[in-house]
């Protein structure tokens, strides 16, 4: 075991290309790899644990765990990889997630920005700063080519 | 860095005059006239017109305190057993203000529950150790006494042997019981053979208690740890083995320790019923979440794969060089 990384995914194209980047990377440094999924929604951060869960919380809930383990199961890793899902504030809970996990790196994607579309824009990412100390590797978009991230960019803390 | 903007005040009264010189403008270049008593074509312009700007309005002002409705959210959700959560300062008013006094305080609080929380554990290690003692030396000797005196009995009074050899049964239950209580109470084993050997008594006893096969994978070569750290881990295994007997319904548990680079991992894994969203956090969690904090460790208690409840505990060892010094 020689580190975690936690891969922030969603049902969306950068959300899958978080997790190619993640695959890859995990794979090729040997890394635990955490697939981590918030669905994002308003609800008292405290209602779950106080067993105050809503009704459409749960189906949140249950929508998240259903989403991880199609993506796992698309990308062949269900054996693999672990998974962890949440709801409610996605910044706020893929770091708390982060801590739980002692993760080395945290893996987000992004879309095209700017002229071109040579830059790159994480919303993500800018919330993911102020709520964890991990480092986070954004992984741009798809070419189109190959259907793999060309190259990552690093948030450096 | 913070950039600079304008403050709340400012911003609401922008808004307000903004969206008033607006109307004056329009009902300057408009043709739009009101006679009295009004006309109905006239009221439903003024209607409208009402609901536009009442709609621009509530939609510039909700931009205004969208900042300070996130940042109310940050702050119900920040729990101190979970370190490192702060929030970005990005700009320079009141809410920029307010959130970097709120990370001063958790700075402050931080530190002062953890001061806190190493003595209330200390002390609770230190009254478990002198409970475990006062067990083993005082109700032990007094039970072993008991004991002799009913031997003595019984060979005076052969006539009721039968009850003396079940008052005997009783009395050698009851030492059995306080010799356990006793060395979950002080695992002496942790401080004589280490975590491993401590490790496979607890979940030995464990299965001769509850019932509940366990499987043990210890990794041959883990790195040092401090004796806080070893502690740690052996109160969240116990902790997590309790609450499968309690809770779990399993059939099996499946305990493990792996090393990583300047790090060991304990695993605790049951095929139990789990859990569904987010765990209780009460007492024994709580307390889990504290040790490990304690000692700089990462915890996750989460859903198995198989669908029961995985307890990770992530914690770090000591460095090589002051390995070396403790060897020396």
């Amino acid at each position: 075991m020689r580190g975690t990384m936690i891969c922030g995914v969603a049902d969306s194209d950068e959300g899958r290309t978080a997790v190619e980047l993640g695959i890859e990377l995990s794979r090729r440094l040997g890394l635990r790899l955490v697939l981590a999924h918030v669905a994002q929604g308003f609800y008292p951060h405290d209602a779950a644990q106080d067993g105050r869960e809503s009704v459409a919380m749960k189906g949140d809930r249950i929508e998240a765990e259903r989403l991880l383990l199609t993506l796992a199961e698309e990308y062949g890793i269900a054996e693999t990889a672990e998974r962890r899902s949440s709801v409610g504030d996605r910044a706020a809970l893929l770091g708390q997630i982060a801590a739980e996990e002692a993760a080395d790196v945290i893996v987000v994607g992004s879309r095209a920005r700017g002229w071109r579309g040579r830059g790159l824009r994480s919303s993500l990412a800018e919330e993911l700063k102020a709520t964890t100390p991990v480092p986070i590797l954004i992984a741009p978009p798809s070419s189109g080519r190959n259907g793999k991230p060309e190259a990552a960019d690093v948030m450096q803390r | 860095m913070a950039k600079r903007t304008w403050s709340v005040y400012r911003r609401v009264f922008a808004v307000n005059v903004g969206l008033l010189g607006v109307a004056a403008v329009l009902l300057v270049v408009t043709p739009v006239t009101i006679s009295a008593p009004i006309e109905l074509e006239q009221a439903v312009i003024v209607g409208v017109g009402l609901l536009v700007m009442v709609a621009a309005d509530a939609w510039l002002l909700k931009r205004a305190v969208t900042p300070l409705e996130q940042l109310a959210q940050r702050m119900e959700a920040v729990d101190l057993l979970r370190r490192g959560q702060r929030l970005e300062v990005r700009r320079s008013d009141e809410i920029g203000r307010v959130i970097g006094s709120f990370n001063r305080m958790l700075d402050r609080l931080e530190s002062e529950r953890h001061e806190s929380a190493r003595r209330v554990l200390a002390a609770q290690e230190a009254e478990r150790i002198g409970i475990a003692r006062d067990l083993h030396d005082e109700v032990g000797q007094v039970l072993t006494g008991v004991l002799l005196e009913l031997n003595v009995i019984a060979d005076t009074a052969p006539e009721h042997r039968k009850a003396i050899d079940d008052a005997k049964q009783a009395v050698r239950s009851a030492l059995d019981e306080v010799r356990r209580i006793s060395s979950e109470l002080r695992p002496e084993m942790l401080e004589h053979l280490g975590l491993v050997s401590a490790l496979t008594e607890l979940s030995r006893s464990f299965q001769r208690a509850s019932g509940v096969e366990v499987e043990r994978r210890f990794e041959t070569s883990l790195p040092t740890l401090s004796d806080d750290t070893e502690l740690a881990v052996y109160r969240v295994a116990q902790e997590s083995l309790t609450n499968i007997a309690r809770h779990a319904q399993a059939r099996t548990v499946t305990i493990g320790l792996e090393s990583g680079p300047g790090r060991v991992v304990l695993r605790v894994v049951d095929d139990g019923r789990g859990f569904s969203g987010t765990p209780e956090e009460h007492g024994g969690l709580r307390s889990m979440r504290e040790r490990s904090l304690l000692v700089g460790g990462a915890l996750a208690i989460k859903q198995a794969a198989g669908g029961g409840v995985e307890v990770r505990l992530e914690v770090p060892a000591v460095p090589a060089g002051e390995h070396a010094e403790l060897v020396r």
